[in-house]
């Protein structure tokens, strides 16, 4: 006789959930195979062949590639300050407050900022430094910019929360040894984060290969990503076969591509016992 | 000899608190010096000062001859094993220990052949390739020993490494890490608030009050001499009599008896005399009106010998003294002995 307290009972809201994906996955999997009834592999045959359609995926990947880099560029830093900061909860507020407000505001926001005629590209103009706006919107620039904006505190979290947990005296000892600043950071602090950096890659590059308001709003309709394909393939040319063809190719390039990530981070945490 | 440390008039302030106030001493090339003192006594800050983890605020700091206070602490030939060990996680054990040398870019072989020759000299042959979190308390902390002696420092500073140790295993490594340092030589500066691990291990003891040094001296004159109430009172039990000169005498109201006054004090000064627990002698008295009796409150049961806790019927100050079951088995709780003073010293403060 089962107890109604009994733990295992708490898996089932997850093997609900699991199950539903796996229903959608398998579902949309069918689809694509199927687009008029009969099984075909059509699609992805068009896919493989058309230039336009690979161009997509590697337009998604580069974008998600540079924003990836950048969030580790200026996320690290951010991170280590504020991992030494005296009010780290207060700055970690500030830094999470954007995610208050509603991504399709935020990226408004971005289009005011981005435009030929927006405030940057007036204020460049008027101080005579270009003489033609420079074109930060529609093009991956502008999606680069956005998404950035919108994942960069997602990979300072995550750094921070290792680097918040390591032994200040660590630099010491290295200090104690004769290890100079840079020398700590590269074997002692950069290695012993790793696992948080790596972490950070994970969400912030899956989340950018995924992406869709971002893309459509700073992006446009004419060099779309995965995710604003997807879109427009749904609610604009009722397309839904293909429309699945590419979550499914989306799920399984984002997944190859994050292997080499998920393996080191694993043999990092077996080795270290984390 | 010139010594390989001296601290000049050593300050430091952390804002209005004054934690090394007016500090100055010398430290002798392959000494086995302690810091010794209660939480907060400053002690650590000094070490700290000499790792150049903290800046010296006023004064000098001088390793062999040369002045400190501009070199950071990672140019300083000086190691430091600390309180918590701080043991780089995502290392095994000889990359912990190579650290130093690869630091300095030390070519493969060579650092092989020092590692595997510290480890031997910790008792840790073999365990090169074990992860931090594979190793037992001691065997970490002769982990950190290795790394900070494997890059053969001038001095070595060692900062409470013992505390988190149970006391055997404790009492182990202390005569380890004694014969360790003897056998290389190298000068050791350890900080600790205990004060029997320091008289087993040192050479000198320096005693920290509130910032300064009352004491610096071996341990058996630390113990026998002390320099002060504060260090009668820190190291070793002792028992601590107001008297006030009277005649070239000192009399000690408490136990109704007068010592002899060898320092020429000034008649009506008080002074202080600071007898050790197993200094205090007990005999039969049983008359309750003895001016030098005491009446036995408790006795308190020890492997090596008992204590009596007293308080004196004139005063009724609380003593206490060690009794050895050979002789003193006998006394009894409520009974009243007269008190002997065996040995003494005389304090002014």
């Amino acid at each position: 006789m089962r107890r109604l307290t009994d733990p295992r009972l708490l898996a089932i809201p997850q093997l609900i959930f699991l199950g539903m994906f796996l229903y959608g996955f398998v579902a949309i999997t069918w689809s694509s195979l199927h687009p008029e009834g009969t099984f075909t592999f059509e699609i992805y045959a068009s896919f493989m062949m058309q230039r336009t359609y690979q161009a997509i995926l590697w337009r998604t990947i580069e974008v998600s590639v540079w924003t990836t880099a950048i969030c580790l560029l200026l996320g690290y830093p951010l991170a280590y300050f504020l991992a030494r900061a005296r009010n780290t909860e207060l700055l970690l507020l500030l830094l999470i407050s954007p995610w208050l407000v509603s991504i399709v505001v935020r990226t408004f926001g971005w289009m005011l900022l981005l435009g030929n005629a927006g405030v940057i590209n007036r204020g460049l103009l008027e101080l005579g430094i270009i003489s033609l706006p420079v074109r930060m919107m529609f093009n991956t620039t502008g999606v680069i910019i956005g998404l950035v904006h919108v994942l960069l505190p997602l990979m300072v979290v995550c750094i921070l929360s290792v680097l918040v947990k390591s032994d200040r005296a660590l630099e010491e000892a290295a200090g104690s040894l004769g290890a100079s600043p840079v020398q700590t950071f590269t074997r002692v602090i950069w290695p012993i984060s790793l696992p948080g950096v790596y972490n950070g890659m994970l969400l912030v590059f899956l989340v950018a290969m995924g992406a869709i308001v971002t893309p459509i709003l700073l992006g446009g309709f004419r060099q779309t990503m995965v995710g604003s394909q997807i879109f427009q393939e749904v609610f604009m040319l009722f397309n839904f076969p293909r429309a699945a063809a590419y979550a499914v190719v989306l799920l399984v390039v984002s997944f190859v591509l994050v292997i080499p990530i998920l393996l080191h981070d694993r043999h990092l945490r077996r080795k270290r016992n984390i | 000899m010139n010594p390989i440390l001296t601290a000049s008039k050593v300050e430091k302030a952390f804002g209005s608190l004054r934690a090394v106030a007016d500090v100055s001493f010398d430290v002798a090339d392959g000494e086995f010096l302690t810091f010794l003192g209660p939480s907060g006594c400053g002690k650590t800050t000094m070490l700290r000062m000499i790792a150049g983890f903290e800046e010296v605020t006023s004064g000098r700091l001088l390793l062999d001859g040369k002045d400190m206070s501009s070199v950071p602490a990672y140019r300083r030939p000086v190691g430091m094993v600390f309180q918590n060990l701080a043991l780089f996680p995502h290392m095994s054990v000889a990359e912990n220990v190579a650290f130093g040398l690869a630091v300095k870019r030390t070519p493969r072989e060579e650092s092989r052949k020092r590692v595997e020759a510290t480890l031997e000299l910790v008792d840790l042959a073999g365990y090169g390739g074990r992860m931090v979190h594979q190793l037992s308390g001691g065997q970490r902390q002769r982990v950190a020993l290795a790394r900070s002696l494997v890059t053969a420092p001038r001095i070595l500073l060692l900062d409470e490494p013992l505390g988190a140790l149970d006391l055997k295993l404790r009492r182990q490594l202390q005569l380890e890490l004694r014969a360790l340092q003897q056998r290389t030589g190298t000068t050791f500066i350890f900080v600790t608030h205990d004060q029997e691990e320091a008289m087993s291990m040192s050479d000198r003891i320096a005693v920290f009050n509130a910032g300064r040094i009352e004491q610096i001296a071996p341990p058996n004159e630390v113990y026998t001499r002390p320099a002060s109430i504060f260090v009668a009172d820190f190291v070793g039990e002792s028992n601590l009599l107001r008297g006030r000169v009277r005649g070239g005498q000192i009399e000690l109201e408490d136990i109704g008896a007068a010592v002899p006054d060898t320092g020429g004090r000034p008649d009506g000064q008080e002074a202080w005399v600071s007898v050790r627990s197993e200094n205090i002698s007990l005999a039969r008295s049983g008359d309750a009106t003895d001016p030098a009796g005491a009446r036995v409150q408790m006795l308190e049961y020890g492997g090596l010998h008992s204590k009596a806790h007293l308080t004196t019927t004139r005063t009724g100050k609380r003593l206490t003294a060690i009794v050895k079951p050979s002789s003193g088995g006998g006394f009894a709780v409520g009974e009243t002995v007269r008190i002997g003073l065996d040995e003494f010293v005389v304090l002014d403060h």
